[in-house]
């Protein structure tokens, strides 16, 4: 049954543009234009477009407060319009008398209010101050006595024009529940939000205005991808002015309200200016609503563009995944480039909010941001510009470690402080003297300060070398592969070239694992009860060549290498693999799996293989540990080191896990 | 919305008006009543003592002349703002508009009533016997608070687009006060203008009234009718253009 049918609903308004000549004093004005839709019972209906997009002209025509100027509408049932903030609201009352007023806007009988009364005041959560005039309330209160009135009236429609954004959070969670209630009982609802998320959480259809006009409708993932994408098409810059605008204006409205606060408790002191105060608590609480109002746009504003940013990023990643598949070298820089440009735009974002959320949040946002960090080096792996990202990396990681207080988080994070300054160094001598020279020299110093040297340090540098190691032999990797080109094309000179560099690389990957191990010793001696050493871990493909891709359902095997410098009676390997989000998805280690080792001594190597890889897209970060067989201190573990990536192949499923099944159907 | 609904709605929002009036003022309600009484005074030494007018229970005579211009002017101006002072209601629900301005006549017509019981305080005071006449009073009132309803529909509906109504009303009061017999006899006035004289409503109310009340004269039933039929006729007029004009209100807000 249709509940709602618009048919045409054109509505224009005069619009004064001179008030001086009295002539052509007005201009028609459209705020819609043909507009055309119907809703079922128990339909949710979002209404999304940007500001003066007409939004809020629609639902005051389909609420009958506004007529429209041609076209014809149809609605069945009670209407409950919550259009804006504070309808029904008189602020010289209290709040007790007006859920009356109110509730009799809505046309409930007195009678009816005052045997609902009770229920009103628990849901808005307000006993303590319902005697109070409605003025001194926040917005999030007044917000809370209209919702819990309007909500005991039993509609049959709801027209919800962005009022869920006011309130506290458990208010806000409470109130969308309750909408989202009633839509499970049959109710019809329309809908006006700035927030995506609540729009996606609650409707079956929605609908993009712009200038009055219907720009695209139908499910509200698509409608709000077109809604998105027509927003952000403007120049990246002008959405992060709109958020340095809103910020700016944030602190001026908290240092004002500093202000006011000081000359209150200023004149508190003098009896006489009761009135005065009563007006500066007004400004006051007029001020504070402002600032969440800006808050609300402002994280409105971040959720949508972050999440233009994913859907971007992910589509860069899929074509990025393809271009591997093919080898397309050329493509793959391009489109890493573009990826590494987005990247720098979340970034950005992420850091914005830094500005405006709470501590807790904080932490989690900077954690993105290290990942960013992280992902952007790896984009530009031994370039100039990636001393630039590790230069941000070492100032969040300073920042981090001077508003920490927890001394086990901050021993951690400077323990990557000291990679990345590693890092950094090892980058900068690379740039200087050329790559031959550095990492001797490089390698030197490291050896003339051998002895001030700690475990920790030491463990610092063996990161940086199994680094450049893994970067070299990407290399050797890209060499290989030029190397068979050159071969097919007959191209002596070049292939002859090719070879060279080969062997010096090749060269220059044994000296640094050669001293790698040989710092692996040096840790091994100092930790005098370390006498197991996990070397390097590496991932296999079926070819046993080493690689950091793997596709759903390719062999998979991880190599330990490791060290043992005396014998060691029953050891156990364990591996842990993790997705990137910290999700734990598999700790096999030897004992479990009744795979027993008597002892080891010397070096030697633990191969673990999985024949089908069942994990989808995404990235893996792998534990490798060695500990006694009856304790699960280890002698030696080395902490989310590894990282492979799994990329898309036929497999499309959705989640972590890749199932093998089967699908069946049987029809009649 | 059902009948009841709409009597709901205005008892909510007189009662609330009424309640608003006088809400941030220590004495409250006291100055519905003093207000009339401030004005007795000061016309009274003007016109009686200073100007020497020679009318029979000069007081009595004034009071009614003022309580009834006082009710007419106070509902009339609070009416004309009602629409805007509940825009905040009227641009975001959808309710008969037409309480709001019920409700501000309403909320002035309670002062009227206190009012007139303080005038018949007066007659004790100054020995004015009530006659048995002085039962038709109610009927009019109510054909008071029905004209002033009229006029009031009709400005409070203009308000909106032409906010310049609001200069020009408080003129017309003024201009209203002088042409009207509140403060003289329309005796007073030369006869051949008398005739567009009567034809003012209000007029012919304070008259009829202060007839019965003051100088118990039995009234002539054929100028009632011709009061009634005016009043009438400005109400059913002022209704009709309220309705006309009230789909428009929220967006002229």
């Amino acid at each position: 049954m249709e509940v709602i049918t618009l048919k045409n609903i054109t509505k224009s308004f005069r619009l004064e543009h001179d008030e001086t000549s009295l002539k052509n004093r007005f201009e028609e004005f459209y705020a819609l234009k043909n507009i055309t839709f119907s809703l079922k019972k128990g339909e949710a209906l979002g209404i999304i477009g940007e500001n003066g997009s007409g939004k809020t002209t629609l639902l005051k025509i389909i609420a009958g407060i506004l007529k429209p100027t041609s076209g014809a509408i149809d609605v069945k049932g009670k209407i409950m319009p919550f259009i804006e903030l504070g309808a029904g609201i008189q602020p010289e009352l209290t709040g007790m008398e007006n859920i009356f007023l109110y509730g009799t806007l809505l046309g409930l009988p007195r009678i009816e209010i005052e045997r609902k009364i009770d229920s009103i005041i628990e849901f808005s959560g307000l006993k303590k101050f319902i005697y109070a005039k409605l003025r001194t309330y926040s917005a999030g209160m007044q917000m809370r006595l209209v919702f819990s009135t309007a909500m005991m009236n039993n509609p049959d429609v709801l027209l919800i024009d962005e009022i869920i954004a006011v309130g506290d959070e458990s208010f806000q969670k409470k109130s969308f529940n309750k909408i989202k209630n009633l839509k499970s009982q049959g109710k019809t609802i329309v809908f006006v939000s700035h927030s995506m998320e609540q729009i996606r959480a609650v409707c079956d259809k929605a609908i993009f205005l712009k200038d009055g006009k219907i720009k695209s409708n139908g499910l509200p993932d698509n409608v709000i991808h077109t809604y998105l994408e027509t927003v952000y098409k403007r120049d990246n810059n002008s959405v992060f002015n709109s958020f340095d605008k809103k910020i700016k204006e944030i602190s001026r409205l908290e240092k004002g309200q500093k202000k006011i606060i000081d000359s209150i408790s200023k004149i508190q002191k003098n009896i006489f200016n009761k009135f005065k105060i009563k007006t500066l608590k007004n400004t006051l609480e007029r001020s504070k609503w402002g600032i969440s109002e800006l808050k609300s746009g402002l994280s409105d504003l971040f959720e949508n563009y972050k999440y233009i940013l994913e859907t971007n990023l992910e589509s860069v990643e899929q074509k990025l995944s393809s271009a591997y598949n093919k080898n397309d070298n050329k493509l793959i820089k391009k489109l890493e480039n573009k990826r590494y440009e987005i990247l720098e735009d979340f970034k950005k974002l992420l850091l914005i909010k830094t500005k405006f959320c709470d501590k807790t949040e904080e932490n989690k946002i900077n954690q993105h941001v290290k990942f960013i960090l992280n992902e952007q080096s790896d984009i530009l792996k031994g370039t100039k510009r990636e001393i630039n990202v590790l230069n941000e990396f070492k100032e969040l990681l300073e920042k981090e470690i001077n508003q920490t207080k927890n001394q086990k988080i901050k021993e951690k994070l400077l323990k990557e402080f000291e990679t990345v300054i590693m890092r950094i160094s090892l980058l900068d001598k690379e740039n200087k003297y050329g790559k031959k020279k550095t990492t001797r020299s490089f390698r030197r110093k490291i050896l003339d300060n051998r002895q001030t040297l700690d475990n920790e340090k030491l463990e610092g540098i063996i990161l940086v070398l199994r680094r450049v190691i893994l970067d070299i032999n990407d290399g050797i990797f890209n060499l290989q592969l030029k190397k068979k080109n050159y071969l097919i094309t007959k191209n002596k000179k070049k292939l002859l070239e090719c070879k060279k560099e080969i062997i010096k690389l090749k060269q220059k990957r044994k000296k640094l694992i050669d001293e790698m191990n040989r710092k692996q010793e040096i840790i091994g001696v100092q930790r005098k009860n370390l006498n197991v050493k996990i070397i390097s871990a590496r991932f296999l493909n079926f070819k046993n060549n080493e690689t950091k891709r793997f596709k759903p359902g390719d062999k998979f095997t991880i190599e330990i290498t490791y060290n043992a410098l005396k014998r060691i009676n029953n050891p156990v390997f364990g591996i842990g693999i993790f997705k990137d989000d910290g999700t734990h998805i598999t700790g096999p280690n030897t004992k479990f799996h009744n795979f027993k080792i008597d002892s080891i001594k010397g070096k030697g190597r633990v191969y673990y293989t999985i024949d089908s890889l069942p994990l989808l897209e995404g990235t893996y970060l792998v534990t490798i540990a060695i500990h006694p067989y009856n304790s699960f201190i280890p002698y030696d573990v080395h902490t989310k080191l590894y990282t492979f990536k799994v990329i898309k192949n036929h497999v499309q499923d959705f989640g972590t896990f890749y199932i093998n099944a089967k699908w069946k159907i049987e029809q009649n | 919305m059902k009948l009841k609904n709409h009597f709901n709605l205005i008892r909510e929002f007189t009662i609330n008006n009424f309640k608003l009036k006088y809400k941030n003022s220590s004495v409250g309600y006291l100055w519905s009543i003093l207000t009339p009484l401030l004005m007795l005074a000061t016309l009274y030494i003007v016109f009686s003592i200073i100007m020497k007018l020679d009318v029979p229970h000069y007081q009595l005579f004034l009071l009614i002349g003022i309580i009834f211009w006082n009710f007419l002017s106070e509902a009339t101006t609070t009416s004309m703002n009602s629409l805007l002072a509940h825009g905040n209601i009227i641009k975001k629900m959808n309710f008969p508009n037409y309480v709001v301005v019920v409700s501000s006549c309403l909320s002035s017509f309670i002062s009227l009533l206190l009012n007139i019981v303080i005038f018949f305080l007066f007659t004790l005071i100054f020995k004015v016997k009530l006659t048995a006449i002085a039962i038709i009073l109610p009927f009019y009132l109510i054909e008071l608070f029905i004209l002033v309803l009229g006029i009031s529909f009709f400005i409070s509906s203009l308000y909106p687009r032409f906010r310049e109504l609001s200069h020009i009303w408080s003129f017309l009061l003024l201009i209203g006060f002088w042409v009207t017999p509140i403060i003289y006899r329309e005796t007073m006035v030369p006869e051949k203008y008398l005739k567009y004289y009567m034809l003012n409503p209000l007029a012919r109310l304070i008259n009829e009234a202060r007839d019965i009340l003051i100088y118990h004269y039995t009234p002539v039933l054929k100028q009632i009718l011709i009061t009634l039929i005016i009043c009438v006729l400005i109400f059913a007029l002022g209704f009709l253009f309220f309705r006309k004009r009230s789909p428009y209100f929220a967006e002229e807000l």
